[in-house]
């Protein structure tokens, strides 16, 4: 098996989720677990890292945010169209190891992708888990991503979303979803998953820490430049750490020590 | 048993007639790996070449994918290289070094096809070393000596090589200029060393501010990744030759680049300088043996020939530590 051959596979439901989101359902069903990745690419436009949207059996969720050249390509096609995906790769969070604790899953804009595979594994192993708190920062209300699930998702877990900025229309709280955090108590057994650019990872991490949380019980899923995805064009290298291969998810205990 | 090889001319000579040979050839200043047109363009007065016989197996740009539109639909074909080679006079460090590509290709959860295609299609014929060269180090890493990893190994002695068989497919281009004899020479020359012990306690010297002081001179040129037979990083991307065809393509990517680690919003990682020397450094000293348990650093000074303001990562291992 040549693992740099993608397979094309049917774009079977598009939604536009923000002004620079799309969201795509695809006919893929790998056997994956959340916090895992896979590499999406377009013929002749290039290849990209992108995390499972989902966990299902019958089908993959994409979210695509357009930044550049081979983002605005993919978030362009149509339903119906293909879409050229290899993977899974990485370890994914250790959903086996949380079961039977509380969870605390935390995510800031595009950071809830994985966050939300986390969230139906758990949804549908339920009774495995404890009270399972859910926060999501978005910037404005404009930006809220993966809306048409939340009030689906309210019915099996605690779920706080929080813009930065609001607006008239907006009657959520307001700050960055760090603040969210303030008045809540958490279990110290609890563990939590945090996925968001890094400055919120560290914040929400370390205020995790604050409420008694241990640093291996806090999961991070972290982003760096990636190429092949599986451990050999050496661009997310962090000291002798693959972040294709050995993470994306680490113990925060490990990635508090990732300095470059 | 090995052999003896008098005749070196006609083995190369035998070689040309049914390889593509790849040797080291004389440039103005420097050796460098070529195809040999004739045996006349081999001399053995060089010492290692300025860059290592790795574009051969990695080349600077390949193409990995072609991408091709039939009845409104793209196919994605594989491009594997298959071309039989030989690559001719490879020092024993290089023969390291690409027992570390074996590694990073050809270990782990995926084999990459690419390189291993190439390199199943390759015979190395290794010859050992007379001297070393002004900047080799290969005497602290061992390197010197080689015990795999070749297909054939050649000592030169007074009378001519001795031979040794290091696969079957070596043993298939021994042919009548060979002689069957019981002598056991090697050369060994020796080499500049450096205080080698300090690379167990590389964890302790990571903030050493050596790393900032050094890292002022470098210009972050990639010049010595470009000529590491270990660096093996490299970038995709596609490239179109018309709207219905082109490749998904791989080309050699440098950590000293900023554009290594570029992301979204401008953000770069290990920006400053010193923190993609002390990367490089770190990478080939020590962080290679936790990822691949070996050492990527087969110590051949290339990195020291190539850097246009003579950085030394070994002089900066010598005086890691010190006050
Ligand atoms: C583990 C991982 C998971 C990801 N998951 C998702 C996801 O689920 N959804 C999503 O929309 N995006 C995700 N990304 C980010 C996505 O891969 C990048 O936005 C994409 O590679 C940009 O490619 P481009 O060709 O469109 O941009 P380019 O034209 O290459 O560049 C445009 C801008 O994006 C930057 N960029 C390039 N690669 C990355 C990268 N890997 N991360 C961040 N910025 C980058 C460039 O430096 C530049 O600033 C993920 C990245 C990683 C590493
Ligand atoms: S160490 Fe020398 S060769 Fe390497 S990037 Fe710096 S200046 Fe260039
Ligand atoms: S780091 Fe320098 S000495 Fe070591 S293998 Fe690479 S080029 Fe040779
Ligand atoms: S993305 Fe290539 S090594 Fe991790």
């Amino acid at each position: 098996m040549n693992p740099y051959v993608p397979k094309a596979v049917e774009i079977i439901e598009r939604h536009r989720e923000t002004d620079d989101t799309v969201s795509y359902k695809i006919k893929w069903n790998p056997k994956h677990k959340p916090g895992q990745i896979l590499e999406a690419s377009y013929p002749l436009i290039g290849e990209a890292p992108f995390g499972f949207a989902s966990f299902s059996e019958d089908y993959v969720e994409l979210l695509i945010r357009s930044v550049g050249n081979v983002t605005n390509t993919l978030a362009s096609l149509k339903k119906g169209d293909k879409i050229w995906v290899r993977g899974p790769y990485g370890n994914g969070f250790p959903m086996k190891e949380m079961e039977g604790n509380d969870v605390c899953l935390i995510a800031g804009g595009t950071g809830i992708v994985p966050v939300k595979a986390a969230l139906e594994y758990i949804i549908k192993n339920r009774n495995r888990y404890g009270n399972v708190k859910v926060f999501f920062g978005f910037r404005s209300p404009k930006q809220l991503i993966f809306k048409r699930y939340f009030k689906n998702w309210e019915k099996d877990v605690e779920l706080y979303v929080s813009v930065d900025r609001g607006d008239k229309t907006w009657k959520g709280h307001v700050g960055v979803v760090t603040t969210m955090l303030d008045n809540i108590s958490f279990e110290p057994k609890s563990f939590a998953i945090i996925c968001g650019p890094p400055v919120m990872i560290k914040f929400a991490a370390e205020k995790m820490l604050n409420k008694g949380l241990n640093e291996s019980r806090i999961f991070v899923s972290l982003e760096r430049l990636m190429h092949c995805g599986i451990g050999k064009c050496g661009h997310c290298m962090v000291r002798n750490v693959f972040i294709c291969k050995d993470g994306p998810v680490f113990p925060y205990s490990i990635a508090k020590d990732l300095e470059d | 048993m090995p052999y003896l090889l008098r005749d070196l001319k006609a083995f190369l000579k035998t070689l040309i007639k049914e390889h593509i040979v790849i040797a080291p050839v004389k440039e103005k200043n420097h050796y460098d790996y070529k195809v040999l047109e004739s045996e006349d363009e081999f001399h053995l007065d060089y010492v290692n070449t300025l860059y290592p016989p790795k574009k051969f197996l990695l080349p600077y740009e390949e193409n990995l994918l072609l991408f091709s539109k039939r009845d409104g639909e793209f196919s994605a074909k594989p491009l594997l290289n298959k071309t039989k080679r030989v690559l001719f006079g490879v020092r024993p460090c290089d023969v390291h070094g690409i027992a570390v590509m074996d590694r990073v290709f050809l270990s782990g959860n995926y084999v990459d096809s690419f390189y291993e295609s190439r390199r199943k299609n390759t015979i190395i014929i290794a010859i050992e070393c007379e001297k070393a060269g002004e900047n080799c180090y290969c005497e602290s890493f061992g390197t010197y000596k080689v015990e795999s990893g070749y297909d054939l190994l050649l000592t030169p002695v007074d009378d001519g090589f001795i031979v040794r068989v290091g696969s079957d497919e070596g043993k298939k281009l021994i042919n009548e200029l060979f002689e069957e004899t019981d002598r056991d020479e090697h050369k060994y020359p020796k080499s500049k060393t450096f205080k080698k012990e300090k690379l167990a306690k590389m964890e302790k010297y990571f903030h050493d501010e050596l790393w900032k002081t050094e890292a002022e001179k470098c210009l972050s040129c990639a010049a010595c990744t470009i000529a590491c037979p270990t660096c093996t990083c490299f970038t995709i991307e596609d490239e179109v030759q018309d709207p219905e065809t082109g490749y998904r393509k791989r080309r050699w990517a440098s950590c000293q680049l900023k554009d290594f680690t570029e992301v979204a919003g401008g953000m770069t990682f290990r920006k400053e300088t010193y923190k993609k020397l002390r990367h490089f450094a770190y990478h080939k000293l020590y962080w290679s043996i936790k990822q691949y348990g070996l050492r990527m650093c087969i110590g051949c000074g290339r990195c020291i020939d190539t850097c246009p303001v003579n950085i030394n990562i070994f002089d900066i291992v010598n005086r890691l530590g010190e006050e």
